[in-house]
């Protein structure tokens, strides 16, 4: 039996590495040198099965089809601590229905009211802050435009998937909101100098998301850490030869809260667990 | 649909959620036991899964109740005649709040219509086919209450629940004029319910064309509010300061003001940086007008006793749920 038994939801939108982060992880835990280690092994690793085959080939993981919800057990062990992970593997495209709809599936509901921890996967490359009258200010402001949608700026779609998931947390259990983990994923597209921590760039692309959080989960309860789960772009076209000869477990790497890289890719999970358990 | 839960006083599926606290019909026994949810077992009716009781856009009467009793909420009230600049202010805001950019110890901690303030502030932002324009008019239509538009704030230590009132200014030129006129009861509802009211000056137009007009609406306006606010803090707010007005018809506003109202504060506000003004990306005003409305005291006004304050909940906004 484990000594403690952690349930982790992750979350994200479409096109964001949930698939690939939860491949590398497998991958991680399976080479035994992260802060996380597999205790025994899992029952099924079905779900990232192909994700892991296509890094091995070293093209990218197809896109997880919308209807996918599958949830893998990972018995894990941190610092002597057994944790039962439950890493699940969904399309993105559930999150924007659920916040489209405005209805909390019966299905997402108990995974959501059950997690000890919530990761929130954020691609900032695709989630630019853009401009307003303010950053890049016009002489004369146009006459209104009519009849078209105000297309709703990306971190207060982001602030209100964290709103709807605090709320479905508590409506019913009245339990302690789950502690947070950040990830900012495909760091390596953004190109920041080497030393830039993880918060600078969420405080710099999505200031009222960083405010929310800030705001909304005491220091110890959150955690934003910046994740390149491949290291490098992959592209169909021509498969990367470092994957196909080092082996997906070399590859990737994680940018700690002070800026600092480390291949071990496991680092939010145990950060995490250490904040859940604060 | 057509099916109606079993329980006499919910109107589910009429009104979000569940009277008795489910967060999902399916597992409320009232609603299992409807009479009708037998007749439709054949249905099959799907996991709906648990509806937020938020909509995301403006607030109505309905979502008010929603609001927790943590913090005391503190409506704030923006009187001023159509195109005068309260939605570009409510818009202007949100977009300073969303870069991070609030004033000194005050920052973004949740709101329940963020949909809403995306609604008018998303005109403010460049898109790949646009630049900037001016939020669309706020329809009049025959609504008895504006729409609320609602902030959680960090404020130092503590929390501040806010809600904007967004009211069509044709509301306020008629209240002005006639107090119980039935096409303005929202304006009055706000100037009764309001714990912080703005005045809006207009400065493009009490410097363009039809100035003598605005301000003789003005002064009607500064009338009407100054009769009605109770000691409540109120605050002249001179919108679109970048425009120049003649110092004769600032003085006459001015003269206007301190009749009407006779304590008040005054703020120049603008969305275009003064020149040379740096950082130039917060416009002018904004942020002083914002720290002002979040932080100015309560007065300590009598409210009026409501007869029957289940029927009009937004009447016991300003300040009953302490």
């Amino acid at each position: 039996m484990p000594e403690a038994t952690l349930k982790i939801a992750v979350f994200g939108e479409s096109n964001v590495g949930k698939s690939h982060f939860g491949a590398q992880l497998i991958g991680r835990l399976n080479a035994e040198i992260g802060a996380l280690r597999m205790r025994g092994a899992a029952a099924d690793l079905g779900a990232f099965e192909e994700v892991a085959q296509s890094l091995s080939s070293g093209v990218p993981g197809a896109h997880t089809s919308a209807g996918t919800y599958t949830e893998t057990l990972l018995p894990v062990q941190s610092d002597g601590t057994g944790i039962d992970l439950n890493w699940p593997d969904y399309a993105g495209e559930q999150v924007s229905q659920l916040l489209q709809e405005r209805r909390v599936p019966i299905s997402w509901q108990q995974r959501v009211e059950t997690a000890d921890g919530w990761i929130l996967m954020v691609r900032p490359k695709h989630v630019p802050l853009g401009h307003d009258i303010f950053s890049k200010p016009l002489s004369d402001l146009q006459a209104s435009r009519s009849g078209g949608t105000v297309e709703c700026s990306p971190q207060a779609r982001l602030v209100e998937l964290l709103q709807v998931l605090v709320y479905t947390s508590r409506a019913r259990t009245g339990r302690r909101k789950p502690a947070l983990a950040v990830l900012l994923s495909c760091w390596d597209e953004l190109e920041e100098p080497q030393g830039t921590t993880p918060s600078d760039v969420l405080c710099k692309n999505l200031p009222m998301l960083a405010d929310y959080i800030r705001n909304n989960w005491s220091e110890q309860r959150r955690i934003v850490l910046g994740l390149s789960a491949t290291g490098v772009a992959l592209t169909k076209a021509s498969p990367n030869q470092d994957f196909i000869y080092k082996g997906a477990e070399a590859m990737g790497w994680v940018v700690d809260a002070d800026g600092q890289h480390s291949p071990d890719l496991t680092l939010p999970i145990a950060r995490l667990a250490a904040a859940i358990q604060n | 649909m057509s099916r109606q839960c079993s329980h006499p006083a919910c109107l589910a599926p009429d009104e979000l959620g569940c009277k008795v606290g489910e967060s999902s019909l399916q597992q409320c026994k009232f609603w299992q036991s409807s009479r009708d949810a037998q007749e439709q077992t054949a249905a099959a009716m799907p996991d709906d899964g648990a509806r937020l009781p938020w909509t995301g856009n403006a607030m109505g009467a309905g979502d008010i109740g929603f609001l927790s009793g943590a913090t005391r909420t503190r409506l704030v009230g923006i009187f001023g005649v159509a195109g005068s600049g309260k939605t570009s202010l409510l818009g202007a805001w949100y977009l300073l709040i969303g870069r991070g950019t609030g004033p000194t110890g005050i920052s973004f901690a949740g709101s329940l219509t963020l949909e809403g303030w995306e609604n008018i502030a998303g005109n403010l932002r460049w898109t790949a086919a646009y630049g900037p324009s001016f939020p669309p008019h706020t329809s009049s239509g025959s609504g008895r209450h504006p729409g609320l538009l609602h902030l959680d704030l960090q404020v130092d230590d503590g929390r501040h629940d806010l809600l904007f009132a967004d009211a069509p200014g044709e509301w306020f030129s008629r209240w002005s004029v006639r107090r119980e006129a039935e096409d303005a009861v929202g304006a009055a509802w706000l100037s009764g319910a309001a714990d912080v009211l703005l005045v809006i000056a207009d400065s493009q137009e009490l410097a363009g064309q039809r100035l003598g007009t605005a301000r003789a609406s003005l002064q009607s306006l500064l009338r009407r509010v100054g009769a009605e606010r109770r000691g409540r803090p109120v605050a002249l707010v001179w919108t679109k300061c970048d425009v120049q007005v003649d110092e004769q018809m600032r003085t006459a506003v001015k003269n206007a003001a301190d009749l009407a109202l006779g304590t008040y504060e005054t703020f120049s506000v603008s969305m275009h940086a003064a020149p040379g003004q740096e950082p130039y990306n917060r416009g002018q005003g904004l942020l002083e007008l914002l720290d002002w409305v979040v932080r100015v005291g309560d007065a300590t006004f009598p409210k009026k006793a409501l007869p029957h304050p289940e029927q009009d909940l937004l009447q016991i906004v300003g300040g009953v749920r302490a």
